[in-house]
Formats: C-alpha cells, sequence, structure tokens
C-alpha cells in the first residue's frame, strides 16, 4: 500500500457542536425563570443612537403612570448615561457596563438579577423587564437572552435599507420599530421602501412607527405591553388559584 | 464585532471535548458558518489566532464551510435554498419567516495528532518492515 511521506492527521473527532450553545442553554433557564415568575421581557436591539434610549424613557415612563411594574436593564460599552435617562422616570434600572464586548449574553443577565435580587428586587415584582442591547446589528443577533419579544429599532435618519443589509437582526425580531418619524420629512424619508425591507426580510412582523420627540406611537408600545402584563397576570391569577 | 468572544467559546467548546485526551494536539478544525449567522469568516479567523495562542490549537488550520439559508416556502409548499443572506424563495421569490437552516455556526470535527514524538499511523508502517 501506497503511504503519504507526510502522516496524516492520527484522527477526526466529529463534534456537531452549536457554538452558541453554551448562550442558548443559559437563555433556555432565564426564560423559564422569566415564565414562571410572570415576567414580560423584551429585548431592544439596533444600531447606534437610533433613539433606544430616549424611546424606552418615555414608554417606561407611560407604564410606570399606568401603575405596571417596569424595570430596565441597559447595556453600553462605556458610560452610565442611559440609565440615568431610564431611571428618570422612577423604574429601577441598572446600567450594564460590557467594556469591550459588543452585545449582551445570558450570563450578565443572570449576574444582573442576582444583583437586583440581592438588593432585595426579585424578579416577581417585575411586570415588564426592558433589556436594551448595545447599540449594534450584528453581533447581538445570535445571542439569546431568554426574552419573551426581540424589538428590532430602524431610525427614519439610517437608511430604508438597513433591514436588507442585516437581515439576521431584522429576520428574528418579533417586533421592529421605526422611530424619529418627526424627521422623516428633513430625512427624505421613503417610508414605503422601508416597510418593504423590512416586509422583505420578516414577512408579516408587527411595524409600529414612534417619535420620541412628538410621543407619536408610544401609546401603541405601550398598549402592547400592557396586553402582554394582562395575560400574565391572569396567568398568575390561574396558577394561583390551582 | 463579537468574532473574539465567538473564537474564544470555539477554543472553550474544543477544549471540553478533549479533557479526557490530554496528549493529543489539534491540527484542523473544521467550522461551518451559516450566512445568516452574522458571523464574518476573516474576522473569525483573526480572533482565532490570537486566542488559540498556548492552547491545543495553536498553529491549527482553520477550514470553515458556508451553510446556505434555506427557508420554507409557503406558496411552493418546499423548503427552498436562498440566494446569499436572503430569505426570499427562489422560485417565486416570496420572502418567508420561517428559516430552516443558515442561523447557526459548528464546529463539524477536528482533526488530532499527537503533541510529539512520531504519530502512531508511522509507528505502524515502522512495525511492518
Ligand atoms: N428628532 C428626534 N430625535 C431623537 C428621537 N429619538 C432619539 N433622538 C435623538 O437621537 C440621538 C440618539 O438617541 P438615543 O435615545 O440615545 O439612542 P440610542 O439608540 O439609545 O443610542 P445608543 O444607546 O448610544 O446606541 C439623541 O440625540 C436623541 O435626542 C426622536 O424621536 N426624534
Ligand atoms: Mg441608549
Ligand atoms: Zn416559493
Amino acid at each position: 500500500m501506497c503511504r503519504d511521506p507526510e502522516p496524516g492527521p492520527a484522527e477526526t473527532l466529529v463534534l456537531e457542536r452549536n457554538v452558541l450553545s453554551a448562550n442558548d442553554a443559559r437563555a433556555g433557564v432565564l426564560r423559564e425563570r422569566f415564565q414562571t415568575a410572570h415576567t414580560h421581557v423584551i429585548n431592544v436591539v439596533s444600531s447606534p443612537g437610533s433613539g433606544k434610549t430616549s424611546l424606552l424613557a418615555r414608554l417606561l415612563g407611560d407604564l410606570v403612570g399606568s401603575g405596571v411594574r417596569a424595570a430596565a436593564l441597559v447595556a453600553d460599552c462605556a458610560t452610565d448615561n442611559d440609565a440615568v435617562r431610564l431611571g428618570a422616570c422612577g423604574a429601577p434600572v441598572r446600567q450594564i457596563v460590557t467594556d469591550s464586548q459588543c452585545h449582551l449574553e445570558a450570563g450578565v443577565i443572570e449576574d444582573h438579577l442576582a444583583a437586583w435580587s440581592a438588593e432585595g428586587l426579585a424578579l416577581r415584582d417585575i411586570d415588564v423587564l426592558v433589556i436594551e442591547n448595545i447599540g449594534n446589528l450584528v453581533c447581538p443577533a445570535g445571542f439569546d437572552l431568554g426574552e419573551a419579544e426581540r424589538w428590532v429599532m430602524l431610525s427614519v435618519t439610517e437608511g430604508e435599507d438597513k433591514p436588507l443589509k442585516y437581515p439576521a437582526m431584522f429576520a428574528g425580531a418579533d417586533l421592529a420599530v421605526v422611530t424619529k418619524v418627526d424627521l422623516a420629512g428633513p430625512c427624505r424619508f421613503d417610508r414605503s421602501t422601508a416597510l418593504a425591507a423590512i416586509e422583505t426580510v420578516n414577512p408579516g412582523v408587527d411595524i409600529i412607527e414612534t417619535s420620541a420627540a412628538t410621543g407619536d406611537g408610544c401609546d401603541v408600545l405601550a398598549a402592547r405591553l400592557r396586553d402582554a402584563v394582562l395575560r400574565l397576570t391572569e396567568g398568575r391569577a390561574a396558577s394561583a388559584a390551582t | 464585532m463579537h468574532e473574539l468572544s465567538i473564537a474564544r467559546s470555539i477554543v472553550r467548546e474544543v477544549e471540553a471535548a478533549l479533557q479526557d485526551r490530554p496528549d493529543v494536539q489539534v491540527t484542523v478544525v473544521r467550522l461551518r458558518i451559516g450566512r445568516l449567522s452574522g458571523i464574518v469568516a476573516p474576522a473569525l479567523e483573526f480572533g482565532l489566532s490570537f486566542v488559540t495562542e498556548a492552547t491545543r490549537l495553536d498553529g491549527a488550520r482553520i477550514e470553515i464551510t458556508e451553510e446556505p439559508v434555506a427557508v420554507w416556502c409557503s406558496p411552493c409548499q418546499a423548503t427552498r435554498t436562498t440566494d446569499g443572506p436572503s430569505v426570499l424563495c427562489p422560485v417565486c421569490d416570496t420572502p418567508s419567516a420561517d428559516i430552516r437552516a443558515g442561523r447557526g455556526m459548528q464546529i463539524v470535527n477536528i482533526d488530532l495528532s499527537e503533541p510529539t514524538g512520531v504519530p502512531r499511523d508511522l509507528l505502524e508502517v515502522a512495525d511492518v518492515s
């Protein structure tokens, strides 16, 4: 038998292992904890500066004002500016400073829930937990945080074809929020092109058009979350009755 | 980019799989990357060149295959492989939200060799002579 002069590999070991599986497993555990605690969790993603904090600050204010126990975790590579803005309405807010990390992972959420719990804030005391992810349309797409809903935001200032350029992020969202619609005119925002782009990568996804400046669409977002809380409250009542 | 942290996970997974094999070295790592995974292959290779240093993957060749996107097309009643990172059915052009493949990233397999000394198959050859 003829042999290669170079020795071949001693052995090939089949792994077929999903590299993101460690995060998926932790996210699965978190999802169960959220369900047990009847906490509705949303993971908000967008490119940097799309208006996440501005809109969420309004939304949290709305929710708190109507008696919903809302809380937020907000991630940035540096500074706690966004936590200060989100906490203005009185909701509990924790800043996650990620240093060089460009996305949140389930383990980080676990750590911050534990810190809250040490301060006396339990998950069952939170109806809606808003997680503002790092401004980044690429990296957070692959990292489940155990959320019930992923919201992707697209501002009218960043180009109608963003969803086509970052399909993974838009395809994975449960809700697409168009932001800064008050700037649509000056930006010559082509609404139908943008909506078609979203529809192309995520057919049938709910789309809500908003402005943090004028408050447009905020009531629709708040109502969506209140409905989710109502469903969970009914679930809580049902599980208490059994 | 999170390719660096993905690269770290790859090293972690491979080392975990080799826990009971203290004396082997990794020569090749084969990865499958979905077109919709958001992972950029050159950035990942770059990241791996850093994080494999002083591990058993040091110097290993990285082989990457792309996994195409597959969607369930409702009008066609068929699973279709799409063009690039698109979710449009290539036959009827309908977008689909039901993505069946192309979002993940897997370590397919790895090649191992003894770290030092004579590889096993050379010893076998020597035995025969
Ligand atoms: N005109 C207008 N400006 C807005 C609106 N929402 C946000 N902005 C402005 O857009 C800029 C970025 O807003 P942020 O809310 O900080 O955006 P972000 O997505 O939280 O940013 P990062 O967390 O840094 O990614 C700020 O200057 C806001 O004042 C809006 O609805 N209309
Ligand atoms: Mg922000
Ligand atoms: Zn089709």
